[in-house]
């Protein structure tokens, strides 16, 4: 089918090049007739009976020429050049008044003998203005100027001369011979306006045709693609119990094999402790410490496995870059200002400390946009002698009362279980304070 | 670069080209100069000697670029009137007519109505220095075509009824009045005619060259309606101007008088222009002619219809209708037309009358007119002026003068018949009336 429309779209083009041609043909002739005309009379001194036989004086022929050529050529031109701005709507239109204005030009050079030059214009806008109601404007543009554009009617409005007249000088043999030369090149460019057309029509049947097929498949592969959505929603749906299935297991896994294994070995020891003490003190301090050693080990085994369980952001990060993240993604997401306040020169702590770091920022700006409905937040992080201060406040609405259920309960318990405090103020924005006794790192001992 | 530099950028090429612009708008038409041309013909419309024909144009030019010293004037001279027709037309069609040029009577209609000649209404329209009531209208009106004026007079030249006052004498018969009539004439010339030596031949004549259109003029009649589209052939005053010319001229049976016999004083009446008048009289046209009768002339003698008018012919310039310097060329045919100045010159040089009534009726005029035709002229301003008022408005329409050439020929045979006036008169009048229709 594509070849098919190639060699289609290169007769039109053969067509309208053909066209051109003929109109070219047209135009010096006509041109030449007149220039030649106007020189015989000068040579035969006919000038002053001329005169008297026309009705209009015409203009000088050689200028009237160059003027129609000219135009002709800026004419083909701008046919040729207008295929770049094809998508531009209102250059299109530009160049389009421009054609139609060139057109008259070279129509009224020519004393309105000749307006086929019209059809090569419709020629071009049948196959080039996409737009239907653009198209349609033109030609009805271009049909009302051809039906107007005839000697006949033009004369009686704007004086002008005639073909024939032009031919008066001649005898009446030469000027018939002259006057049938021009019907048939203007019967000929009839002819190829007409083919042009019917292969554009043809074009349009089956491109209309084409469209229409296409138009189906996309019909069908659209309801194919929906039907598909359905089955990845379900999908999808399936995967993440799936996911929540097996990180449940891990979870568990995870506290068996830890937590199991060394809680196993303490009770036994216990047992082991309590049949012992009566009888050797020295044994069951053995065992003991024996357990003491099991019971270190079974803390670093959670400890592991609770970094296991660590969020995201800081398993690939340390805490600082995983905040600068934080603040970065979620100034993306929503529409509030975040001011990160770090006076810490580096922040490397425990990973239970970076942890619950983390989780306070994280557990505050939430909070601030949820309940505070904040457009700004501010979150500073500084040191004070073996405490960590954490401060984050925000413009929001604040609250009277503060109840403990905004995952400030959660906030509380982590800051307590590494012995810390807290305290919140919702009276002016909402500000919650920090303070963690720091096991500072050895750099900062 | 940032936005502000690129906005600046454009301003300052925007400003550059506004100010190009300007500059050559405002400072090139002052040092252009305007190249006029001036179409004219050697000699006069009139076909009366003349060889003063370029000194009122040159002179017109001097003051006028003296006036307007951005502007040249040329043109081309030794243009025969014979051949000017033919080329102008040629400049037209090549592209080449002059600014200004004179336009022969034959050529108004078609040069008119083909679009040769500029339409003045709307220059004259804009003109609040110009008034068209200082023309005597009948002049003025002949450059009007279709109800638009595409010329101005330059000269005019009324006929005249040249008298020979010695025949007259001699024959013991008064002079006529100013307001005689064909009666008067008629019986005058009656009079007049005879065999003065006895050989049965008539040898001294009433009238020498009175044309039928002369009596039709002095009988207030109009050949066609104001917008020229049907034909007054028979209407009662065009009948009766045709029937008295036939009948003048029957006068002498059937020998007419030719111009000899004027010249050797054996015709009394004579219509003759006012240029060849005026050219026969001075040196040295005095020795070969007039120079054994005293004469004098008057009005055409006025028919029994009415108002008397009479002919005068107009030499019209205009404009070229394609002219690139409409507005100077308006300005020089004003100098040429409209000017008090040229147009005195033209009772010095010329062989016409000033259509300004201003010139044409005033004693300087006279004064001229005096210098320059001797002691012994009797041309009266006063005589001039109410001739000039009286001219008959020519209807302007296209075919006019194929027309009037017809209507002349045919008149010419249907004087020599002797019967079937009436319906050869008709027959004529449906002819030209289906032309007129075309």
């Amino acid at each position: 089918m594509a070849i098919e429309r190639g060699i289609m779209s290169r007769n039109l083009y053969y067509l309208r090049l053909f066209m051109s041609l003929l109109n070219f043909a047209i135009l010096a002739f006509l041109s030449a007739v007149m220039m030649v005309t106007f020189n015989t009379i000068n040579e035969n001194y006919m000038a002053r009976n001329f005169l008297e036989d026309i009705s209009y004086l015409p203009k000088e022929a050689t200028k009237s020429t160059v003027i129609v050529f000219l135009t002709f050529f800026l004419l083909l031109y701008i046919i040729e050049v207008r295929k770049q701005f094809k998508h531009k709507s209102v250059v299109s239109v530009g160049i389009y008044v421009i054609e139609i204005i060139l057109c008259l030009i070279v129509i009224r050079c020519l004393y309105i003998s000749y307006n086929g030059i019209l059809l090569l214009v419709v020629a071009d806008i049948v196959t080039s203005i996409r737009d239907k109601h653009n198209r349609g404007l033109f030609l009805v543009i271009m049909g009302l100027i051809y039906i107007f554009a005839d000697y006949d009617i033009v004369s009686s409005i704007i004086p002008t001369i005639s073909f024939e007249e032009i031919l008066s000088v001649y005898s009446t043999q030469y000027s018939t011979l002259l006057l049938g030369i021009r019907n048939m090149l203007v019967s000929v460019n009839h002819i190829a306006f007409i083919a042009y057309m019917i292969i554009s029509m043809k074009n349009q049947m089956k491109e209309n045709a084409r469209i229409a097929l296409l138009n189906i498949q996309l019909q069908t592969a659209n309801e194919q693609l929906k039907e598909m959505n359905e089955q990845l929603k379900d999908y999808a749906g399936m995967r993440e119990k799936m996911g929540e299935t097996k990180e449940r297991n891990r979870i568990a896994r995870e506290i068996h094999d830890t937590l199991g294994h060394t809680m196993t070995g303490l009770s036994v020891g216990i047992d082991a402790c309590i049949a012992m003490i009566d009888y050797s003190i020295e044994g069951t301090k053995k065992q003991l410490n024996q357990m003491s050693q099991v019971a270190r080990k079974g803390i670093d085994d959670i400890r592991r496995s609770v970094n296991k369980l660590r969020p995201d952001a800081l398993e690939h990060h340390n805490l600082e870059e995983a905040l600068e993240k934080l603040i970065e993604d979620t100034v993306l997401m929503s529409n509030v200002q975040i001011y990160y306040n770090l006076q810490v020169p580096e922040l490397k702590f425990n990973t239970d400390e970076e942890d619950m770091i983390y989780r306070v920022v994280q557990e505050g700006i939430t909070n601030a946009i949820r309940h505070g409905k904040a457009d700004n937040i501010h979150v500073n992080i500084k040191k004070e002698d073996k405490w960590l201060i954490l401060t984050i406040q925000d413009d929001g609405i604040g609250c009277e009362e503060i109840h403990t259920g905004f995952g400030l309960i959660h906030i509380e318990e982590r800051i307590h279980m590494l012995n810390g405090k807290v305290s919140y103020d919702g009276s002016n924005g909402f500000c919650i304070v920090a303070k963690i006794p720091i096991r500072w790192s050895e750099n900062y001992d | 670069m940032s936005k502000t530099a690129v906005w600046w950028r454009r301003l300052v090429v925007c400003g550059l080209i506004f100010s190009i612009l300007t500059c050559s708008l405002v400072l090139k038409p002052k040092e252009q100069k305007v190249v006029l041309t001036f179409g004219m013909f050697a000699g006069n419309q009139w076909d009366v000697p003349d060889d003063d024909c370029y000194r009122i144009i040159d002179e017109t030019i001097e003051e006028f670029e003296k006036k307007y010293p951005n502007v040249t004037i040329r043109y081309d001279s030794g243009i025969l009137k014979d051949d000017y027709s033919e080329w102008l037309s040629q400049k037209a069609i090549d592209g080449e007519l002059p600014d200004v040029f004179m336009v022969l009577s034959e050529d108004f209609n078609t040069f008119s109505s083909v679009g040769v000649l500029k339409n003045l209404d709307s220059l004259i329209a804009k003109d609040p220095s110009f008034h068209e009531e200082d023309y005597y209208q009948g002049s003025y009106r002949e450059g009007e075509c279709e109800g638009s004026q595409y010329a101005l007079p330059y000269e005019s030249v009324p006929t005249l009824m040249f008298v020979n006052k010695t025949l007259l004498e001699k024959e013991n018969i008064a002079m006529p009045k100013e307001d005689w009539t064909w009666e008067d004439f008629y019986e005058i010339c009656k009079k007049v005619t005879k065999d003065t030596d006895g050989d049965g031949k008539v040898d001294q004549y009433g009238v020498y060259g009175y044309k039928w259109k002369n009596a039709l003029y002095s009988n207030g009649a109009s050949l066609f309606n104001k917008a020229g589209t049907k034909c007054n052939l028979t209407g009662e005053e065009v009948e009766e101007s045709i029937l008295f010319t036939k009948k003048i001229n029957e006068l002498s049976g059937f020998s007419n008088p030719t111009s000899n016999d004027f010249d050797t004083g054996k015709v009394a009446f004579q219509p003759m222009k006012f240029s060849e008048f005026r050219t026969y009289k001075p040196y040295p046209w005095k020795i070969n002619k007039y120079f054994e009768f005293e004469w004098d002339c008057i009005k055409l003698p006025t028919g029994p219809s009415g108002e008397s008018k009479s002919d005068v012919d107009n030499l019209l310039i205009g404009i070229n209708n394609r002219s690139k310097n409409s507005q100077m060329a308006w300005k020089f045919l004003k100098e040429l037309t409209y000017n008090r100045d040229t147009q005195e010159k033209l009772f010095r040089y010329s062989q016409g009358i000033s259509p300004l009534k201003d010139v044409t009726n005033s004693k300087k005029a006279e004064k001229i007119l005096d210098e320059y035709m001797g002691e012994d002229t009797i041309v009266k301003v006063e005589l001039l002026n109410e001739v000039m008022e009286q001219a008959e408005e020519k209807p302007k329409f296209r075919e006019y003068d194929t027309i009037m050439e017809y209507i002349d020929n045919e008149i010419l045979k249907l004087m020599m018949l002797e019967e079937g006036f009436d319906e050869n008169i008709q027959k004529i009048k449906n002819d030209i009336d289906d032309m007129l229709k075309k």
